[in-house]
């Protein structure tokens, strides 16, 4: 492919996730502040929030599995949680984390695991359009050409 | 049954006789004395009444001995029944016998030798069964004799029992008696009078040895007497009746001529036997730990004296109940004597407590006339003070030119001194530590040395000086210290120097900047140097007088003021030199004097540290309240700014915004890492921004303790938080917050707070 058509698939791509708010304004945020001395920054910042979010979700998990739920533990890693998908700009997951606190608050332990079911969902189809994303990206600039920012303007 | 029978049969008898009288028609024999009173008739008659009487009596007793073996439980009833029959049958012989003396048929003379062979039978068998019955009868004899000793002794053994059964019976009494108290002569004198009592004694006497253990002298006699002479109360304790009594343990009986036996007999008449026993007098020093240890033991003496003229010795009883009541008597005072210890303990110690208790009134009065003394002092001193402050600050805000502007400016700078020296002197007094809080802003350097020139220079225009004043011009203007502080010691240097001279003279000053051009000796010094961070000025100020060569001892036209004594040797340090030390040692820095050859001070040397700080004032004066472009690198740049957050990615992302802005960013991780950053005093960050949302120790905590441990202004301190609290505002400012920034950040809205942040810490300086 072309250096011109991929970019074209490339913004293409995003004015999609944008529009079915898997990502909002805070990413394009993210994508400014990468240039000339940081040209890795969004790239580094996604692998951290894959990182952590991994760590997250497994700490979840087993806090549910519990015989006894500690509402305040898995409160505070929900929180957390929205908090670095928010300042990552991924929209949906952040949604499921704000209902998911609710239910902590409630401590309704079934609705708890609805919850965090539907996050792991949101953050695996997440997941998956950012590594698309990030592959688009590095497939154009092996070929030599540069991520067109500018035509993100909406 | 058979004794009424008896006279009965008596009668009968005497009537066969009179019967039988009758009968003198047969043959006699010629045995007879013819015409006297034997005659045959009289003869026979005799013999028959003989015979018949023995009849009687020989039916009598059998009669008897039946009913005395048939009432009573006689041995040998066999032997008895042998004898009755022996003599039932004599009886029945001679019964017979008397009708013979008559004509008599041939059937009674057939009954006759009949009843005679039975008798002669059974009195042969008599003979001989009586003959083995004797030993029989003595044995038992003999046994009935032994019984009887037997008898005599148990007899005795109860008596003795009986005996001792009473004295136990006394020496419990008097045993309870004693130790029916507690007290030491009580124990004693009922001691003596139970004893004597129960004994029946004439006197009865303790005898106690001295505190030198010379004499034994006579505490607690019980009968007074008349005593001829008083050194008959003591006895020296080598005395051999003394040492016998010591050393033995039971009970002695002393000669009457004994000294001690004399000197106890109290007065009247011959006294009887004398006895006497020690008893131990433990002391409580002698229970360590629950027994007695063996030591020499203190021994008193207790003496009985029986009353004289009776027939009466000691008795072994008597001597018993003695031992016994000796015994008890030591146990009961050894008891008396812990209690008096305990008492007089108590009693030094409720004394002790008396004076503890004045102590403490005494002290706490004392501490509350210091108290008022200091409010006093400290109302009388700072009224004054606050007042003349006021109508100064009322003075700068009025028109002014610029002279008097620096003159006021001057006037407000001595007196704020002057307020932090009435409050140190009155923290110092109440505190006693000595710390100085520094408070560490920023002000500006030109401004404080201009009007350190200016009081320098009327000070020595009052005292008739010369002034001179030297600064060098690459001295920085903004840089962050203790300006109230700086401006007191440079104060002092001044007012030190200028007291200490009397004579005409000029005072020089000058302000450098100390690049480490001058040589230091002082390792210490050059240890400092090494270690500083970038960004710290060394300014150094020094202060000289230089005499006239012309010397007008004597008078001097001004009297100085506040002079103080100086000793000869050396440059006497006062007080304010120490505190002016102290505060130049808290800003790192130096200060000396070189004294003159009279002590007096003749320069004084003084090297601080100063932060630099960036000009902000320049640019906000530039870009004024709002600025179109967000980054405005000038505000920013070079700012030292350090990154609390737990969440890897936010503070990845919070670390490229802040770094968009220009400022130089260092991140951690946790609250206690950021405090640690923190460490030293003097910090080289400006902003600290804090998410307030971190595990172990969040952000409120870290802010407070940075603000209580660290200064109070600085650095300035930005919480990060997504909650939209209208309370979270409030409480972050009571904390010392000085701004918040809303979660999800974004560039501009970092910007905005940091400015209005910087920009409000600039103001208040």
């Amino acid at each position: 492919m072309e250096v011109g058509q991929m970019q074209r698939t490339w913004v293409e791509y995003m004015k999609s996730l944008f529009r079915e708010g898997f990502l909002d304004g805070q990413f394009t945020q993210l994508q400014l502040l990468q240039d000339e001395s940081n040209p890795d920054f969004v790239v580094e910042v996604v692998s951290l929030f894959f990182e952590d979010s991994e760590r997250l979700l497994n700490d979840l998990t087993r806090a549910l599995d519990q015989q006894i739920v500690d509402f305040k533990r898995v409160d505070a890693h929900v929180h957390q949680f929205k908090g670095s998908s928010s300042s990552i700009g991924a929209q949906r997951v952040r949604n499921a984390c704000i209902a998911f606190r609710n239910f902590c608050e409630e401590q309704n332990s079934e609705m708890c695991l609805k919850c965090l079911q539907q996050v792991k969902q949101e953050y695996n189809l997440v997941k998956n359009k950012l590594e698309n994303l990030i592959r688009l990206e590095q497939q154009i600039v092996a070929a030599g050409g540069s991520i067109p920012m500018e035509e993100l303007s909406f | 049954m058979l004794k009424p029978a008896a006279p009965g049969l008596l009668f009968l008898f005497l009537l066969l006789i009179s019967v039988s009288a009758d009968d003198n028609g047969f043959s006699r024999c010629n045995c007879d004395d013819e015409g006297s009173l034997w005659s045959i008739e009289n003869i026979l008659d005799c013999q028959k009444v003989g015979d018949f009487l023995i009849a009687v009596a020989y039916f009598s007793i059998p009669i008897e001995l039946l009913y005395f073996v048939s009432c009573s439980n006689v041995p040998f009833k066999w032997v008895l029944f042998e004898f009755i029959a022996f003599i039932v049958l004599c009886g029945l012989t001679h019964l017979l016998n008397g009708w013979t003396y008559g004509p008599h048929p041939f059937q009674l003379m057939v009954a006759l030798t009949v009843f005679k062979i039975l008798t002669a039978l059974v009195s042969c068998a008599t003979a001989i069964t009586l003959f083995t019955l004797i030993p029989l009868l003595l044995k038992v004899k003999v046994r009935e004799f032994m019984l009887k000793k037997k008898a005599w002794d148990l007899g005795r053994e109860v008596g003795i029992i009986m005996k001792q059964k009473e004295a136990g019976l006394h020496v419990r009494m008097l045993t309870q008696e004693i130790r029916k108290s507690l007290d030491r002569h009580t124990i004693l004198y009922t001691t003596l009078v139970e004893l004597s009592k129960t004994l029946g004694l004439q006197n009865c006497a303790v005898w106690m040895p001295n505190q030198i253990r010379t004499e034994m002298n006579l505490t607690h006699p019980l009968n007074e007497g008349n005593y001829s002479s008083m050194d008959n109360r003591s006895i020296p304790i080598s005395d051999p009746d003394v040492v016998r009594i010591k050393g033995s343990d039971g009970v002695n009986i002393l000669r009457p001529e004994s000294a001690l036996a004399a000197a106890s007999s109290g007065g009247s008449g011959e006294p009887g036997p004398v006895a006497a026993i020690r008893m131990p007098m433990l002391r409580v020093c002698n229970f360590k730990g629950g027994t007695p240890e063996i030591i020499q033991a203190c021994y008193a003496i207790l003496v009985l004296v029986l009353p004289g003229g009776q027939p009466r010795s000691w008795t072994n009883q008597e001597l018993e109940i003695i031992k016994v009541v000796a015994d008890q008597v030591a146990v009961a005072l050894s008891h008396a004597a812990v209690l008096e210890e305990s008492q007089l303990m108590r009693e030094k110690l409720e004394e002790q407590n008396r004076a503890l208790q004045q102590a403490k009134m005494n002290a706490m009065m004392a501490s509350q006339a210091r108290t008022a003394f200091q409010k006093v002092m400290s109302d009388g001193m700072k009224r004054p003070m606050h007042s003349i402050l006021g109508l100064i600050s009322m003075i700068q805000d009025g028109n002014l030119s610029t002279e008097q502007q620096i003159l006021v400016d001057a006037m407000m700078k001595t007196s704020n001194v002057l307020a932090t020296l009435i409050n140190d002197v009155m923290e110092i007094s109440t505190k006693d530590s000595g710390r100085f809080p520094l408070e560490v802003r920023s002000f500006r350097l030109h401004a404080t040395i201009k009007e350190a020139a200016c009081l320098a220079k009327c000070l020595c225009v009052y005292r008739g000086f010369g002034f001179s004043i030297n600064v060098d011009k690459s001295l920085p203007d903004h840089v962050m210290g203790d300006e109230r502080r700086v401006f007191q010691v440079i104060l002092h240097m001044v007012g030190n120097l200028l007291d200490g001279n009397n004579r005409k003279g000029s005072v020089a000053l000058r302000f450098l900047l100390d690049n480490g051009s001058q040589e230091r000796n002082d390792h210490k010094w050059a240890a400092w140097r090494h270690s500083t961070i970038d960004g710290d000025v060394y300014i150094r100020f020094e202060i000289t007088m230089n005499n006239d060569a012309s010397e007008s001892d004597g008078s001097s036209s001004v009297t100085p003021v506040g002079a103080r004594s100086y000793a000869s040797d050396g440059i006497d340090e006062g007080l304010s030199f120490s505190v002016c030390k102290k505060l130049v040692q808290l800003m790192h820095g130096k200060i000396w004097a070189v004294p003159n050859s009279q002590g007096f001070p003749q320069s004084m040397g003084l090297i601080l540290r100063f932060q630099l700080r960036p000009s902000l004032s320049i640019a906000i004066s530039e870009s004024g309240e709002s600025s179109e472009h967000p980054h405005s690198n000038s505000l920013f740049r070079g700012l030292q700014v350090l990154l609390a957050d737990a969440d890897d990615v936010n503070r990845a992302v919070t670390r490229r915004l802040i770094e968009k802005l220009g400022c130089c960013v260092t991140t951690v991780s946790s609250g206690f890492e950021c405090l640690s950053i923190i460490g030293p005093t003097t910090s080289t960050f400006q902003v600290v921004l804090l998410d307030l949302q971190m595990p172990e120790l969040d952000g409120f905590e870290v802010a407070s303790r940075i603000r209580k441990f660290r200064s109070r202004s600085w650095p300035l301190i930005v919480a990060l938080t997504a909650s939209a609290d209208e309370l979270l505002w409030e409480r972050c400012s009571q904390i010392g917050i000085n701004g918040v920034i809303q979660k999800p950040l974004m560039l501009q809205g970092i910007a905005n707070e940091l400015q209005r942040v910087l920009v409000q810490a600039n103001k208040v300086i």
